[in-house]
């Protein structure tokens, strides 16, 4: 039975002020009690994540801040030799990664993993393992990362590591192999993330809460997951084959060879662009969740900001040329890239002047509190920083500024305001949330001035000096350049922002006392659902809204909540619960169980950093131990999932009775794995891309139809792929029907089927004499065919995971996730091979 | 469409949809003629690829056009029902606007240069 199906469509009853049984509170409270000391690191839950995710961000902001004091103290004065040139190299790189990668983007998604739940009215997020999972392998690993400067060993590449300078011959210790390594596994740690805020997003929404009545914040995060299911893949894939090339001499990027340094930046841009953006928004999302608080009144222009951000987000991957405009791609193909980025003006524009407006029609703006303050220092410094966007979007005026600092002025403008700024408006805004104190006024507006004043001083000073030719990235320079005094200008400025993240610290050590059950509560008076009262369980009952603000729309919602009057009043037999409704209409669906609090995330995390951390250092053994045990931990933990209940509905309040159960399309866990199989296919596209750009660049290195292999072997190949989806399909079927020899059998069937497959398209290849290392050619057809394998391996693991269940008892015709999970990924994995097929035997005759 | 992602998603983002696919077409046709300048053919004195990026640009707006009017009626009531309609109407007359600014430089500035 579907959901659909089960779910009781007769109109909720009235809210009524009936009282709820004895025990039902202390019932819900004792479920979501986190556990105490140092048991807490089991704790799954969003509130503690979340805080812990934050937490380490900043602590990344502040150790990257440390690493930019230490840069422009070296350069306060010219011919300065207090900070080596290769230390300097370590220091930029180091500054410029952990600020992306281990504070900007963890530190949006902490925000998201905190706030979302709550502003949505669920419980916490559907697979809280995976936030924490995703938490702790970013904290684990981005610790390890960032002490590898202690001991010498820290990327000096820059953060966006071009080849050749971090190929193997001019960069052969293992320094780029940690950025590498260490940045792959972060960002796997970031898409985790994302596929758990998407369906966080889609499915835990309060019922009623239609489209039109999503904050901007969960629209913003909405359109995020999507940048990173789509544009985080291409770095990953051009971590993987510069990787590839260091450790097995795979010749992407080696020019000799067939390969192409280009390549690096087309992959590493096509994800660093979107980055901008993957950044931007949520902060933008936050401004737009602040704006209309701090002025008293909705949000104007809310349409009009929906579709800003969804067409930011569309045209936003358009734009990576715009960091290649000196690299000798074609003029007319920049010119598209430039259009992009014109277009992308407009969108960002659309949110600039609905804010301005919601702040012009303001009922209550004065006197300025915190918040308000550092959102009118972003609007100032984003601005300016867009303006000089447009500036650098034009490629002649580009052409002259490439590498200077006018573009370290530029991305700093675009970065701290648009990112910093709110981030800080929004720590002071959602403080009360969390802590029994609000932060001090007094201090924040110390702390905003001095990061106002401090930042412009520091950085406006720096388009002069980009203008006047100074090129970033140089530890010292000739005091005859006459660079001195603007230097000295920027670094005093760089000390003075320091004094205002001081002063956030110290006002932070004195009133931020993290509690969940007794906040500060709704001191702005906002109108969204994050501001209800609150415990560690999220809200009393689940509200059923009606506006876009329901605590403005809907008077007397909060004693309603409060009263246990809506949805999920109690804890269902005891265990932590949420709500999932429809992703359009918001209807309740299904009462989902949440796991509580458990070892397996961290443990899995840990295995997960132990296994790329050690696998840069090529300590092989204890790497696969690593990875086993991270696998192992995973596999515990989706043991226990999707048991089935004793008791198939769950009285859910307001008269209705729910299902606790879904599968299929209808199932918060299909709709994770429909997003993972999107980020398999942007990994997919990623290396479809190298294929055919190694093609355009290297035609000398691609083989004449008579020298590829037979059409004996893809089409043996194709034949078996094909086999084992209709084996995987017949099993599930007959599952259908109680019948379990048909999977117990035919899923070792498939999965050889599947192996066989790839094992064949690989001997085809050798058998021609072709080698990875050959050229660029051979290279990108293995590298086709090892991904296709990896995915095999996965799946070979689901498979058996899934007959393993069967054999268990813990699948049948009623709980089938796993089998449905299995099922796409499988087909998916088939339609990948039969393309990547068609790529290297079909199109590849054409194109020779 | 049953699903319901794909229901209400799919039209709404045709437009930016479109968008993407001529992006990924007029990039990917230029850098194939710059790279492979022996395969470039003309008609009526100008080159068969500049005759395609222009076409690619009409036809992109066709397409937003046509999706516009057909899968806009279709977008299912999410609450206020004009809004997904309008939301869908803006992406497409964004992703309209810069496919035309994107077709422009083929008439301006040089393929390869």
């Amino acid at each position: 039975m579907t959901a659909r199906a089960a779910t009781d469509d007769r109109p909720a009853k009235p809210a009524g002020p009936a009282p709820r049984p004895d025990g039902e509170l202390a019932l819900l409270r004792q479920a979501w009690r986190p556990p105490r000391g140092w048991r807490g690191l089991a704790e799954v839950n969003n509130n503690y994540v979340g805080l812990l995710y934050i937490g380490t961000a900043m602590l990344f902001f502040v150790l990257a801040g440390v690493l930019a004091l230490l840069m422009r103290t070296q350069l306060a004065v010219p011919d300065n030799d207090l900070i080596g040139h290769d230390l300097y190299n370590q220091l930029f790189t180091m500054h410029g990664t952990v600020m992306m990668f281990l504070f900007a983007v963890p530190a949006v998604e902490a925000v998201a993993v905190l706030i979302l739940p709550n502003m949505l009215g669920a419980r916490d997020l559907p697979f809280p393992r995976l936030s924490a999972y995703a938490y702790w392998a970013y904290a684990v690993g981005g610790i390890v990362f960032f002490c590898s400067i202690f001991a010498g060993l820290a990327p000096q590449g820059g953060w966006f590591m071009y080849p050749p300078l971090t190929s193997t011959a001019y960069s052969p210790a293992i320094n780029a192999d940690l950025w590498l390594l260490g940045i792959g596994f972060i960002e796997i740690s970031a898409i985790a993330g994302a596929v758990e805020l998407a369906v966080g997003i889609l499915r835990t929404r309060a019922p009623g809460m239609t489209l039109d009545r999503i904050p901007v914040f969960a629209w913003v995060m909405l359109v995020f997951c999507g940048m990173v299911v789509i544009a985080f893949p291409a770095v990953i894939v051009g971590t993987a084959l510069l990787e590839l090339e260091r450790a097995f001499g795979l010749p992407f990027f080696i020019a000799d060879k067939g390969g192409d340094p280009l390549l690096w930046q087309h992959l590493f841009w096509f994800f660093g662009h979107p980055e901008v953006y993957i950044i931007f928004l949520p902060a933008a999302g936050m401004v737009s969740m602040i704006v209309p608080a701090m002025a008293g009144r909705p949000l104007i222009g809310y349409r009009l900001v929906v579709m800003a951000v969804v067409a930011t987000g569309f045209f936003s991957l358009g734009l990576w040329l715009h960091h290649m405009y000196t690299t000798g791609i074609p003029q007319l193909s920049l010119s598209f890239a430039s259009a992009s980025s014109m277009a992308v003006a407009v969108p960002t524009g659309v949110q600039v002047f609905a804010w301005i407006a919601t702040i012009a029609a303001a009922v209550r703006l004065r006197p300025l509190r915190v918040p308000t303050l550092f959102l009118l220092g972003f609007f100032f410094v984003f601005v300016l920083g867009g303006l000089t966007g447009v500036m650098v979007a034009v490629v002649p005026f580009d052409m002259q500024v490439h590498d200077t600092y006018f573009i370290v002025a530029h991305l700093h403008y675009v970065l701290f305001g648009g990112m910093v700024f709110p981030l800080f408006a929004a720590f002071y805004y959602w403080t009360p949330l969390f802590s029994r104190r609000a932060l001090s006024e007094r201090a924040g507006r110390w702390a905003f001035w001095l990061m106002f004043i401090g930042f412009n001083v520091a950085f406006f000073p720096m388009h002069i000096t980009g203008l006047v030719g100074m090129p970033r990235r140089v530890y010292t320079y000739a005091d005859s350049y006459g660079w001195g005094a603007l230097n000295m200008v920027s670094t005093l400025g760089a000390y003075v922002i320091a004094a205002g993240v001081l002063v956030f610290v110290v006002d932070l050590i004195r009133n931020f006392r993290p509690s969940a059950d007794g906040n500060a509560g709704n001191v702005w008076h906002a109108g969204t659902l994050e501001w209800l009262p609150s415990g560690a369980h999220g809200p009393r009952s689940i509200p059923e809204v009606t506006g876009r603000e329901p605590l403005w729309d809907q008077p007397g919602l909060v004693q309603e909540v409060e009263a246990g009057s809506h949805y999920l009043p109690g804890a269902h037999l005891g265990r932590r619960t949420t709500l999932i409704t429809s992703a359009i209409d918001a209807r309740p669906e299904y009462v989902l169980q949440l796991p509580g609090p458990g070892w397996t995330p961290l443990v899995a995390a840990l295995g997960t950093a132990g296994f790329f951390l050690l696998l840069t250092a090529k300590m092989m053994v204890p790497s696969a131990l690593c990875g086993a045990l991270a696998v192992a931990m995973i596999v515990r933990w989706l043991w226990d999932a999707d048991t089935g209940a004793r008791w198939p509905h769950a009285d859910a309040g307001r008269g209705r009775q729910l299902p606790l159960h879904c599968e299929g399309p209808a199932s918060h866990s299909w709709w994770a794995t429909a997003i993972l199989v999107i980020v398999c296919a942007s990994l997919f596209g990623a290396l479809v891309f190298t294929y055919l750009f190694l093609w355009t660049t290297s035609p000398e290195a691609w083989p004449a139809p008579s020298e590829l292999p037979g059409a004996a072997w893809p089409l043996a190949s194709a034949a078996l792929l094909l086999g084992s989806s209709a084996l995987v399909a017949w099993a599930g079927r007959r599952l259908a029907r109680e019948r379990h020899g048909a999977l117990r059998l035919g899923m070792p069937l498939a999965i050889a089927l599947a192996g066989v497959a790839v094992a064949l398209e690989v001997q085809g290849h050798w058998q021609t004499g072709l080698r990875p290392q050959d050229s660029a050619y051979a290279a990108a057809v293995y590298a086709l065919a090892g991904f296709q394998g990896t995915l095999v391996i996965v799946l070979c693991a689901i498979g058996l995971f899934t007959v393993a269940r069967s054999v268990a008892g813990r699948l049948g015709p009623a709980h089938r996730a796993s089998l449905h999970v299995m099922r796409l990924l499988w087909h998916y994995t088939v339609a990948q091979g039969l393309a990547g097929l068609a790529l290297v035997h079909v199109l590849a005759r054409q194109l020779g | 469409m049953h699903n319901p992602l794909l229901r209400a998603f799919a039209p709404l983002l045709a437009g930016p949809l479109v968008w993407a696919g001529h992006f990924l077409f007029v990039y990917a046709l230029n850098g194939v003629r710059c790279a492979r300048p022996g395969m470039e053919e003309y008609w009526l004195g100008i080159a068969v690829a500049s005759w395609a990026i222009g076409l690619a640009g009409v036809l992109a707006l066709a397409a937003i056009g046509w999706f516009h009017r057909h899968l806009r009626a279709r977008l299912p009531a999410s609450g206020d029902a004009r809004f997904l309609r309008s939301v869908a109407g803006g992406l497409s007359l964004l992703s309209a606007v810069a496919v035309i600014w994107q077709t422009l430089p083929v008439l301006l500035v040089p393929a390869c240069g």
